[in-house]
């Protein structure tokens, strides 16, 4: 390999990436909630037990923004992080990887 | 002089390992999972890689007259080493949080995740080369596998922006290493055109 060959290989990358990487990128950058006043909201422990009772295992949950956000298995057996509305406790968005698998519509 | 490259290289070795304290910190709160090591593990990963590949450059814009670039430049395959077992880290903590080929398999595709595999077996390759029987036995040949991580930046430029959502942040910490590339390459080209009518 050559040097421009290996810099021909850096931008083949970088592009390919680029390619597959602009139908998915940062939909968790606009997920809003528009949740309103804090004190408005339901506690996250309400949220993990709707969330439980649905068939979901948490791993880890925590405020951010205006929405809820959860690590999980969803009760289809996907690995994801999640999206809810704070007082609504709706399914907003939920990621694989920056990959969209469910959007609230 | 020696005590000096002594102390040079004390400091590196403590600075090299500043991530894993940074990793048993995290880890002491009560709310830790195992996937919050990810994204500090590959940031070190990152960094020190970007770190490694900028003394490249930076000596050929400075020359190698000073001893500490000189000391610099024998000490680049330590960071660059010291990278790729960031980024070894990097995927036990995944595969450990992921837990379960099904899981693993079932991402594989994300654009986010088999950018950081392909990276992570491209730089397996110099990372493997890094030592001087390697260098004897390739050679010429040496370079060009070095120069694979050319094409990892990229990857792990991308890798970080898709799995972060956003640029900014590893371009930001890409730009110092870019820009004295760019730099060294603008040199490279004025003293050329000066050296050849
Ligand atoms: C072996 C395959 C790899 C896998 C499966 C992988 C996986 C991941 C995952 C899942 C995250 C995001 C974690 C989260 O969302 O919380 C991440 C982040 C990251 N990874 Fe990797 N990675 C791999 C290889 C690499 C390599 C080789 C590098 C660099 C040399 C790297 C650098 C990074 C960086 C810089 C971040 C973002 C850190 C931050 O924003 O603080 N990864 N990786």
């Amino acid at each position: 390999m050559t040097r421009s060959n290996s810099l021909k290989l850096a931008v083949a990358l970088a592009v390919a990436g680029l390619a597959g990487a602009s139908g998915t990128a940062f939909a968790h950058g606009n997920v809003t909630c528009n949740s309103g006043p804090k004190d408005q909201w339901k506690s996250l422990d309400a949220l993990k037990a709707k969330m439980t009772a649905e068939g979901w295992k948490i791993t880890k949950a925590h405020p951010s923004k205006d929405c809820y956000e959860v690590y999980g298995i969803t009760p289809e057996g996907d690995k994801v992080e999640s999206f809810w509305h704070p007082v609504t406790l709706e399914k907003r968005l939920v990621l694989r990887r920056g990959q969209v698998l469910y959007k609230a519509p | 002089m020696m005590t000096r490259t002594r102390f040079a290289d004390a400091t590196l070795y403590l600075f090299l390992m500043l991530p894993l304290l940074r990793l048993y910190a995290d880890m002491r709160s009560a709310e830790w999972v195992l996937a919050d090591a990810i994204p500090p593990s590959g940031e070190a990963a990152a960094l020190l890689m970007f770190a490694a590949m900028a003394i490249g450059p930076f000596v050929r814009l400075f020359g190698l007259r000073r001893p500490f670039l000189q000391w610099l430049m024998r000490r680049r395959r330590n960071i660059g080493v010291a990278a790729f077992c960031y980024a070894v880290l990097h995927l036990g903590f995944y595969l450990a949080d992921m837990g379960s080929l099904d899981f693993i398999l079932a991402e594989i595709g994300a654009p986010g995740i088999w950018t950081g595999w392909f990276a992570f077996f491209l730089m397996a390759l110099p990372a493997a080369a890094s030592n001087d029987w390697s260098m004897r036995l390739l050679r010429r040949r040496w370079k060009l596998v070095q120069r694979l991580l050319y094409g990892v930046v990229a990857l792990t430029i991308i890798h970080w922006a898709l799995l972060m959502y956003g640029w900014t942040e590893p371009l930001v910490h890409a730009a110092p290493m870019l820009l004295l590339y760019g730099a060294a390459a603008i040199r490279y080209m004025l003293l050329r055109k000066r050296t050849t009518p």
